[in-house]
Formats: structure tokens, C-alpha cells, sequence
């Protein structure tokens, strides 16, 4: 059995660049196992293999391949760097300078038609991809659409809230509250006095005390806090809308009124009563009326 | 005649009592309508004038309390001290005082009807006014002041007592502190022929009574009984002594009065120049309700109070600056007392009265209590507005009630103890 001699690392390099140019497209460059999907430019990194690596890869001159990319394999404990390489624009000038001239052709038009199969996969994939684009960018410019309209809609209903709400302060400020607890407050006797002077101090301070948080609630959230003054003893002056004759000593108002002038209750006053009397927590709030 | 009227006719309020009978008590009169003073006696001295096209309207006590003044509505309020002072009250004020003076006899004919005086024209009235009031009286005329009070009086209607039209307001206090509002004559008597003011009954409620008693059983060497009464008012803080000779158990007391300027407005002044111009506007603005709970919070009971706006007076470094305004003022009545207890002499203070809206502040309170005590007066008794009730190895401690706050001038100045043809 004739034993073949072993390649010289320029028939070597010349292999692999040829292999390089045919495959168009990046390849393994140092083998993995001996399945067809493992195949590399090179079988092994070792021996002759080594000094064309280097050549290669440009440690000694000008790269006649490059690294376009590398994989990390976890085996074990042990992790494994696998690089992928493509031939550049040098490796092509060196190899059809080393070819013979008789394989220069049958190279170049294997390498041709490599390159026009992976450029036709390659524009089937651009084809595909510009496609998928365009139907992305139909679907994307729908979404923006309706979220513009949703937009736009709920700007209108936020604007129509607003409106609405401002309309219905506006209402309340002037008309009976229906949540209000005072039109609902049944009569009732009068609270039996407490015994001493420091029950009834006690009391007065904090009826007070709940008046005023009462007149810098809203009036949505007076209607607890009517509850506690009604519990504690106190009884409202006048009720929302009422129209009166003013009372200095009821009535309080912000715009100029006198003594028995015709009025409208923008807001009741308190008075915490008890079967020895009245006091007066607050005055009711009033405004000028034209009857 | 036994019935009068006492109008206590102060800057922020009118108090007004009467004596029905010369051996009882002169209730003060309490009304409903006055429902924002919880004792329903504290009668606002305001009047309100509108000119407006339909007329010429007042208004006035309560019902002024909410008018605001514009360019047809005059305001009239704090009036009083205008009318002090040797120039004539301008004529707005002159007819703003009649006025009033003319509501408040209408205003009080249902409640004084309630005690038995029908036709307030016919009871004869008395005064009470400062001390310092009196001021440009030679003998036996009236001051100028006084003079126009009457002739106010008289032309609202009102008849001013021929005896004794005016008090003085420190006076009157420690009368009707010292008996609470208590009256008390003797039947004619063979020498005098005449009733005659029966002192120890009518103090009786004091300390004077068991000191007499000592002295006539010999329990106790003590020939005088010495009273002081110290009012912390809105604008001055009135001082009043009173010695009772316990030898001679008809004598007639002496009475000694000086006023200082120096009420809880300068207080409330002090503090809101310190404050913050948020919160020194914030409580300018403050209805009376509101400001009476801010000042007992921040002055009574040395905290801090939350006003509309969630602003915080009285917290952090403002309670020291607070307190600093407190002790300052504290320190000016102090200064007056001693002055007041050097100047008349008083070696002897036995009872000591401590009365006022201001002395319902602890601080000071116990600021003059600690001045009477250092003083050394053989003081055995001290009465206090506030309800913190000290024992003290050397003298009682009684807490008065809220009534001799505010009310005492009008219920002293309707005792019979002005009224000298009864002596």
C-alpha cells in the first residue's frame, strides 16, 4: 500500500482558501468531530496546520481569512472557543495568483455559482423580509391610528369631564346638595346640659373644633362630619339655598349687606344647643338676594 | 332707692347688672340672643350705620358683629377710647355712643323684665369707666368723659344715678369680686335713723368675714384684712386693693385702683410681629371663634395650633418665641404690681385675686403668683381664673369661676357700696 506524503502547508493554504472561496459564506475554521455539520477548513489546529493558521489569520503579514464570528461551547468544566472565518479580499488575490492557470476558471465558476445561490437566498430572504417590513409598518401605522383616535376620543371626554365637573361645582355651590345630611336632620329636643362647667367647656371647644374642619372639607365630604356635630349637640342655621332676611348675629356675608336685607344662604351656620341655651359656632354664610 | 342698673360699657363688650333689693344678690343679665359668649352676657360694643339710598339704618351689639364696613356702611368699633382724652368725641362718635346707648335700652327690656324691672327709663343707671378716665376731674365735677357718658346716657333715654352716675372699673371689679354681686343693709338704726351697709355680711363670702371673727374671739392680733384684685384685661391690667379695718366691723373698706396699659391685644401683638408673614396673616384674618381656640392653644396650654391652610402656629422654634413674647409680658405686669403694691404702701396682702383672660394663661398666672409669694405679705389665700389648683405649705388656693372673668365690674358697680348715704 503506497502511503500518500503529506501536504505541504502551501498546498494546504491554497485547499483551504479554495474551500473558503466555494463556501461564500462563513465556515468553521478548526473541524468539530467528524459530522458533516463539524466540518472546518481545518482538520486540526496542529502541526503544518498551525503555521497556515497563522498565515492565515494574518500573524505573520496580510489575513488572507477573518474571524467573523466565535461560539463559547460549555463541555463539562471546560469551555471551548469555535471560531468562524470567511475568505477575505487578499486571500482571494493570493489564491488565483497560486492556482494553475488550468483551474483558475473551474474555481472561479464554482465560486460564482456559490455566490449566486447564496445571493439568491440571500434576496429571497431580503424579499422576504422586506415583505414581512412592509406588513409590519401596514399593521404598526393601523396601531398608531387607533391609539391616535383613542387618543384624541379621550382628550374629548377628559375635556367634557372637566366641563362637566366644573358645571357640577358650580351647581352644588348654588343648589342643595341631595347628599347633604341637614334638609334629612329630623327636630329634635334639645341636648340635656352636662353637669359641669368643663363638660360643657369641653364640649363647646370641640363642636368648634369640628365647624372648622367642617368649613374646609368640600362639601361632598361634610356629610360625616354633620353626623359628629349633629351626635354632639349642634344644629345647623339655615340650609343651603334658603332665602332669608339678614341677621347680624346668625348671618355672616362677604358681599356688602345690612340688617334685615333679603338674602340667600351660600353655606349654614352652627349652633350648639343644649337645654340651657344656645352657642353660636359659626355664622351662617349668606349673599345678597333680589327677590 | 334700691334698684339701679350698672351698664360696664367696655371697648369689646358691655356687661350690664342690676341690683333689685338691697339685701340681694345682683344678678347679671344673661340674654339668648348673645349666643356667641357661652355665659350669654358679653353684649359687643358695636354699632353698625348704613347710608344707603333706603334710608338711614343701624345696627348694633350682636347683629353689628358680622358688618363689614364699604363705602355706605360705617363700622363702628373700639370706639370707646376715642372718648377719653380732654378733645370732644367727633360728632359720628357721639351719635354712634348715643345710639347705642338708646338699642341697649331696648335690647335689655325683655331680659331685665325677667328680674323684675319693667321700664328701664325710670331705674337709675351707673357707669362704669378705665381708670384713667377720671382723669381731669377737680372735686367734685366730672371728668370730661365722664360728663359726656351721662349726657349720652340721658339722651338714649337712660336716667343716670344723682349719687354715683360713674365707677371706675378697677374699683367696681374688686367689689363685685370680693362679694359677688352680694348686697346687704342693716335696718334703720336708733343713732342714724337711715339703713345702713351691712359690710360684714356683704363680704362674708371673703376671707374678711373669718378674719373679723378671729379678731373679735382674739384668735388673731391682725387689725387690718388686706384684699388684691389683679385683672388682666384685653387692653389694660387693672389693680385694686382693698383694706378692711377689722376693729371697727362698720368702717366702710378703702379702696386704691391704678390701670396699666398693658392687656393681652399688646400680647397677641407681640407675637403676630414674630410669626411668619403667612401666619401672622393667617390669624389676622381669624374670626373671633377661630383666634379665642388659636390663643388658648398657643398661650393657655403652650402648644401648637393648626389654622385653615394647614399652617402650624406654635411648633418647633416658634413655641420658644412664643414663650418668649409670654414671659416678656409677664414680666411688665409683674413690674406693675410691685410698683402698685410700693406706691400705696401695702405691707399686708391677705387674699390675693388673680382674674382676667390674662390670668388664664399659666404662665403668667403663676408668673404673679411666684411675685405675690416672694413678696412676703402674710398672703394666705390666692384665687385663681385657672383650674390648676396648687396646695402651697402657706396659703389655700380656690379657683374661681368663669364668671368673675368678665362680669364683676358690672355686678360691683350695681352694689350698694358706692352709694356713700347708705355708710
Amino acid at each position: 500500500m503506497t502511503k500518500t506524503p503529506p501536504k505541504s502547508p502551501d498546498q494546504i493554504l491554497l485547499e483551504v482558501l479554495e474551500r473558503a472561496l466555494i463556501n461564500s459564506t462563513e465556515t468553521r475554521l478548526i473541524a468539530l468531530g467528524k459530522k458533516p455539520d463539524g466540518a472546518g477548513l481545518f482538520a486540526t489546529d496542529k502541526g503544518a496546520n498551525k503555521t497556515v493558521i497563522e498565515r492565515c489569520l494574518g500573524l505573520q503579514g496580510d489575513s488572507l481569512l477573518q474571524i467573523v464570528r466565535t461560539e463559547e461551547v460549555s463541555v463539562g468544566k471546560k469551555t471551548q472557543v469555535h471560531s468562524f472565518a470567511t475568505i477575505t479580499p487578499g486571500g482571494v488575490d493570493h489564491l488565483f495568483s497560486k492556482l494553475p492557470v488550468e483551474r483558475r476558471a473551474s474555481v472561479a465558476v464554482a465560486a460564482l455559482d456559490a455566490a449566486s445561490k447564496s445571493i439568491a437566498v440571500l434576496e429571497h430572504l431580503i424579499d422576504s423580509i422586506v415583505k414581512r417590513r412592509d406588513e409590519l409598518l401596514s399593521v404598526v401605522e393601523s396601531l398608531v391610528q387607533r391609539f391616535s383616535s383613542s387618543l384624541e376620543a379621550m382628550q374629548d371626554s377628559a375635556a367634557q369631564l372637566a366641563v362637566r365637573r366644573d358645571r357640577i361645582k358650580t351647581q352644588l355651590a348654588k343648589e342643595p346638595l341631595p347628599a347633604t345630611s341637614l334638609n334629612a336632620t329630623p327636630e329634635r329636643a334639645p341636648m340635656r346640659r352636662p353637669d359641669t362647667d368643663a363638660e360643657v367647656s369641653f364640649r363647646q371647644r370641640a363642636a368648634q373644633e369640628l365647624v372648622f374642619a367642617w368649613q374646609e372639607s368640600a362639601r361632598e365630604a361634610r356629610v360625616p362630619i354633620e353626623a359628629a356635630l349633629h351626635n354632639i349637640g349642634a344644629e345647623p342655621i339655615g340650609e343651603y339655598g334658603d332665602k332669608t332676611k339678614f341677621v347680624g348675629r346668625l348671618h355672616e356675608s362677604r358681599s356688602p349687606v345690612f340688617q334685615d336685607d333679603s338674602v340667600e344662604v351660600e353655606r349654614p351656620g352652627w349652633i350648639l344647643r343644649d337645654d340651657a341655651g344656645g352657642y353660636l359656632l359659626t355664622h351662617a354664610l349668606v349673599k345678597p338676594y333680589l327677590p | 332707692m334700691s334698684r339701679i342698673i350698672c351698664i360696664d360699657f367696655g371697648s369689646a363688650f358691655t356687661k350690664v347688672a342690676v341690683r333689685i333689693d338691697l339685701n340681694k344678690p345682683s344678678p347679671i343679665i344673661t340674654d339668648e340672643r348673645l349666643s356667641s359668649d357661652p355665659l350669654k352676657f358679653c353684649i359687643p360694643t358695636l354699632a353698625a350705620k348704613s347710608t344707603r339710598s333706603d334710608g338711614v339704618k343701624w345696627a348694633f351689639g350682636p347683629d353689628a358683629s358680622t358688618q363689614s364696613p364699604s363705602e355706605q356702611i360705617t363700622v363702628f368699633r373700639n370706639w370707646k377710647s376715642q372718648l377719653f382724652g380732654s378733645r370732644k368725641p367727633e360728632r359720628a362718635v357721639k351719635e354712634a355712643t348715643v345710639k347705642y346707648f338708646e338699642w341697649l335700652r331696648e335690647f335689655l327690656a325683655t331680659p331685665c323684665s325677667k328680674v323684675g324691672l319693667k321700664d328701664l327709663s325710670v331705674v337709675p343707671a351707673r357707669i362704669c369707666v378705665p381708670d384713667f378716665s377720671v382723669h381731669g376731674r377737680s372735686n367734685d365735677d366730672f371728668s370730661p368723659t365722664e360728663q359726656f357718658l351721662q349726657d349720652a346716657l340721658r339722651e338714649a333715654g337712660w336716667l343716670p344715678d344723682d349719687d354715683r352716675p360713674v365707677v371706675t372699673e378697677p374699683q367696681s371689679n374688686i367689689i363685685g369680686i370680693y362679694t359677688q354681686g352680694a348686697n346687704a343693709t342693716s335696718p334703720p338704726g336708733a343713732s342714724k335713723g337711715k339703713k345702713t351697709i351691712n359690710f360684714m355680711r356683704m363680704f362674708k363670702r371673703g376671707g374678711y368675714f373669718s378674719a373679723l371673727k378671729d379678731a373679735s374671739t382674739g384668735y388673731s392680733e391682725a387689725t387690718i384684712h388686706s384684699v388684691l384684685v389683679l385683672d388682666i384685661g384685653a387692653y389694660t391690667s387693672d389693680f385694686a386693693h382693698i383694706e378692711f379695718d377689722l376693729t371697727d366691723a362698720k368702717a366702710p373698706p378703702q379702696i386704691t385702683s391704678s390701670s396699666l396699659v398693658a392687656g393681652i391685644q399688646q400680647l397677641d401683638e407681640s407675637v403676630v410681629k414674630r410669626l411668619p408673614k403667612s401666619k401672622a396673616a393667617a390669624f389676622e384674618s381669624l374670626n373671633q371663634n377661630a383666634r379665642e381656640a388659636m390663643k388658648r392653644a398657643i398661650y393657655s396650654e403652650a402648644t401648637s395650633y393648626k389654622l385653615p391652610g394647614n399652617l402650624t402656629v406654635g411648633a418647633d422654634k416658634e413655641r420658644g418665641l412664643i414663650q418668649e413674647c409670654v414671659d416678656h409680658f409677664a414680666e411688665k405686669v409683674e413690674a406693675g404690681l410691685a410698683k402698685f403694691i410700693l406706691q400705696n404702701k401695702i405691707g399686708q396682702l391677705n387674699e390675693v385675686f388673680l382674674t382676667g383672660g390674662g390670668n388664664m394663661i399659666p404662665t403668667i398666672n403663676s408668673c404673679l403668683e411666684k411675685s405675690v409669694r416672694k413678696m412676703d405679705l402674710s398672703t394666705s389665700l390666692v384665687h385663681s381664673l385657672t383650674g390648676h389648683a396648687q396646695s402651697h405649705p402657706t396659703y389655700y388656693y380656690d379657683v374661681l369661676g368663669p364668671l368673675h372673668g368678665r362680669g364683676s365690674s358690672g355686678l360691683g358697680g350695681a352694689s350698694v357700696y358706692f352709694e356713700e348715704k347708705y355708710w
